[in-house]
């Protein structure tokens, strides 16, 4: 994917860039206001890494509302040390898409722009999620593996959606408690780490190949088709 | 000067006790000096038809009688009449010649008059006869004049009193809006020099400027409030934020120093990435409290259904509780209304929910039971637990208060302290209570205080 | 504040120069002499006692005090004190027009 952070900390903006790269993107940087809104302006980017605060004279919300007003609706996560909920909802409002508080976790950041930017190419509503030999219907809210029916409770369901929806990316604990359960704080014990292995007990521990893969210092992720 | 409000409540007072002068005398003059001019003008008036009658009856030598008569009968001798030709001769009247002032007939005129060697002032009226004749017909004002004058004296002095009296009230009315706000200046002084337990004195009489005093005070007690929140942060963050720091350093100065191999060194740096990130959750979780005490999120208030999220939050931790071979028993009713934060409510009950989870013993039973009260909703987290002894329940919400039984288990000890935030910024109350055994919280939060609409 | 002060201040200020207005003379002539009025001097005295003589004459009975003013007014008159003189001689005029007057 084709990526573009706008970080003026050197540091941190190296540590990104790199990570980034690392993982198989392709990774634009400018280290000002002025020049980020420039490129990210004229080039087309999959997703757009933005800090709030930038020298240069414009900051990180005037970009967002900038590119927001020329109809650009690329996917924004904003990069912030300003923790407050008021600058979330501040963030959020000028038009970005995620917000991401310093400091963060790599793991975190990848997971959260790999979603973002996936979110941006949905082909349209579906009504049935396939991964390998897990099927999920939506409309009769029933999962089926190898054939077999898998009872699950609600919960359980929405959460094993989750999972395939972002199947073959990272999914953080954060973003599952946000997502699945509408709850953003982050919790000082594992709730999610109890809910997702009971879900594994549903779903991979009665068969040969498990699906829901735990990513070490980052959360899980659901396996897609073997390349 | 004119920075002084007291002097410009003096000016505006002083201003509006001239205007008041002024339209006094105004009505003065009008009703006693105005009322003497119309008399005469009406005398002279009636005079001048009875002596035109007279002109007709009898023409010249008739009106002659007349003026003589009237002449004789003046007793006030205050009559001024004069007939003449059309050379300006004197025919008949008391007047020594025509005076030259008097050109135009249908005018009035005041001629100074001589009487008797005494100089006065007559008001005179010209006619024009037919045959050339031209009459004069007055009377003396000579009172009139002198009341004028007697008027003018009385405003001139009105007004230097009322200058007098303006700088007067200038300084009484500055001065007693000094003494009035010098309570408040001086108790604001000696706060900004630091004294903090200064309040504004009142002085009992209930008016605006006891109300400001108590707003004041009011405000002062609040921010005393904050400040020592601050004060306890600090010796918080002195005692025990310290300890995680100076371990983290530790670790990574010994395996800088120490590390055998390249595993070890990858281990201590993730052990002290994880310590960091320990210390960041607390700096999160008191920036949080700060917010929530500082009120900002009270805009974001709104009529919610508590039912959903209570819901959820009992099924989040029903399966870690499941997990420790602890029952999560949930009370929720269909619909709860409820007025307030839903993020900070949720963050609320989670952390007496998370606490009562932790501290449960396994094959106990966590309630969770959310009802509508009296004065608006309640929500109690109880466990069967080791709970808080009795000397510790007061300090339980202050910042990282951890009880001795609690010193082992994880966690910075602000959990309390969070919830105790939301309910007073909701104006509610958090309620520890020993269950017997265990901890019983009850969050209280009230209605607000207009009906809800919708 | 400022602009209510003002207000006031112009409304006092026109007041106070629209009485001042009020109180002074409207149309004083110059320096003009003043006119000799001719109804006090002693020549009227005489001419007023004439007429009391006259009316005394002709009235059948004179009140009582017609004929004290007139002779205290004669004797004033003949003293100098001329405008009491005529005054009382005015009155007694009047009394003896409407003495004399048909009832």
């Amino acid at each position: 994917m084709r990526i573009l952070v706008v970080e003026d900390d050197k540091d941190v903006a190296g540590f990104v860039v790199r990570g980034l790269r690392e993982a198989g993107h392709v990774v634009e940087h400018a280290d000002n206001g002025r020049d980020g809104l420039f490129m990210a302006a004229s080039e087309s980017f999959d997703a757009v890494i933005l800090d709030r605060m930038l020298p240069g004279g414009i900051d990180g919300l005037k970009i967002l509302e900038t590119l927001r007003g020329q109809k650009n609706s690329v996917p924004v996560l904003i990069l912030s040390a300003l923790a407050e909920v008021d600058e979330r909802v501040k963030g959020l409002k000028a038009g970005g898409d995620d917000y991401l508080t310093k400091p963060f976790a790599f793991a975190e950041l990848l997971a959260r722009v790999e979603a973002l930017a996936r979110r941006g190419k949905t082909e349209g509503p579906v009504t049935k999620l396939v991964v390998e030999d897990l099927e999920l219907d939506l409309l009769s809210r029933q999962v089926k593996r190898a054939g077999q029916k898998i009872d699950l409770q609600p919960r359980e369901f929405r959460l094993l959606e989750y999972l395939m929806r972002h199947a073959g990316q990272v999914v953080t604990r954060t973003m599952l408690l946000e997502g699945v359960w509408d709850y953003h704080f982050d919790p000082q014990t594992n709730v999610i780490d109890v809910h997702v292995s009971r879900l594994r007990q549903k779903v991979d521990k009665p068969f040969p190949v498990p699906l829901i893969q735990t990513v070490r210092n980052a959360g899980y992720m659901l396996r897609a088709e073997r390349a | 000067m004119f920075r002084s409000a007291g002097v410009r409540f003096a000016v505006v007072y002083a201003l509006l006790l001239a205007a008041s002068a002024a339209a006094l005398a105004l009505f003065l003059w009008w009703s006693t000096a105005g009322l003497l001019d119309r008399q005469t003008e009406t005398a002279i008036r009636a005079d001048a038809q009875g002596l035109s009658e007279r002109w007709e009856e009898g023409g010249l030598p008739a009106l002659v009688l007349t003026i003589d008569e009237r002449l004789s009968g003046n007793v006030d001798d205050d009559a001024v009449y004069l007939l003449t030709n059309a050379r300006m001769q004197r025919v008949a009247g008391n007047l020594a010649g025509w005076p030259s002032i008097v050109r135009e007939p249908d005018t009035w005129y005041e001629l100074p008059v001589q009487r008797a060697g005494i100089l006065s002032l007559a008001l005179v009226w010209r006619y024009d006869l037919p045959g050339g004749y031209h009459l004069l017909i007055g009377r003396d004002v000579q009172v009139r004049a002198q009341l004028r004058r007697l008027l003018t004296d009385a405003l001139l002095w009105a007004l230097v009193i009322v200058a007098a009296m303006a700088v007067a009230g200038a300084l009484i009315v500055r001065s007693l809006l000094r003494r009035t706000l010098a309570n408040v200046s001086t108790t604001a002084n000696a706060i900004a020099a630091g004294d903090f337990a200064q309040r504004v004195k009142l002085s009992g009489r209930g008016d605006e400027f006891d109300q400001l005093a108590e707003v004041i005070n009011d405000m002062l007690d609040r921010i005393g409030r904050l400040m020592d929140g601050v004060k306890q942060v600090s010796n918080a963050i002195a005692h025990d934020l310290r300890t995680p720091i100076t371990r983290a350093r530790a670790r990574l100065e010994e395996a800088s120093l120490r590390a055998s191999s390249p595993e070890a060194l990858r281990a201590a740096i993730d052990r002290a990435t994880a310590d960091l990130d320990g210390i960041v959750a607390v700096f999160q979780a008191l920036m949080r409290i700060s917010e929530i005490e500082a009120g900002s999120r009270r805009s974001a208030f709104a009529t919610l259904d508590l039912a959903p999220p209570l819901a959820d939050l009992a099924e989040l931790y029903g399966a870690v509780a499941e997990e420790k071979g602890v029952t999560l028993s949930a009370d929720i009713p269909e619909r709860l209304p409820a007025h307030g934060d839903r993020e900070l409510i949720q963050q609320a009950v989670a952390n007496l929910l998370d606490n009562a989870v932790k501290f449960s013993p396994p094959g106990g039973t966590v309630r969770l039971q959310a009802r509508p009260a009296a004065a608006g909703v309640e929500v109690l987290v109880a466990d069967q637990g080791a709970g808080i002894p009795p000397e510790d329940l007061k300090r339980a919400t202050e910042r990282f208060f951890r009880g001795e039984s609690a010193r082992s288990t994880p966690g910075a000890g602000l959990g309390l302290a969070l919830v105790q935030a939301v309910a007073q910024l909701h104006g509610g109350t958090l309620r520890l209570e020993d269950a017997a055994p265990g901890l019983a919280a009850t969050l209280s939060l009230p209605a607000p205080e207009e009906p809800a609409h919708g | 504040m400022m602009s209510l002060t003002r207000s006031y201040g112009a409304a006092g200020l026109a007041l106070s120069v629209m009485a001042g207005f009020a109180v002074t003379p409207p149309s004083v002539a110059g320096q003009t002499a003043p006119v000799m009025v001719t109804s006090d001097t002693p020549q009227y005295c005489l001419h007023l006692l004439d007429q009391v003589s006259e009316l005394m004459r002709l009235a059948p009975a004179p009140p009582p005090e017609v004929t004290s003013l007139s002779t205290a007014g004669q004797r004033m008159c003949g003293q100098g004190h001329t405008r009491g003189g005529i005054m009382r001689l005015r009155r007694a005029l009047v009394l003896l027009k409407e003495h004399s007057l048909p009832p």
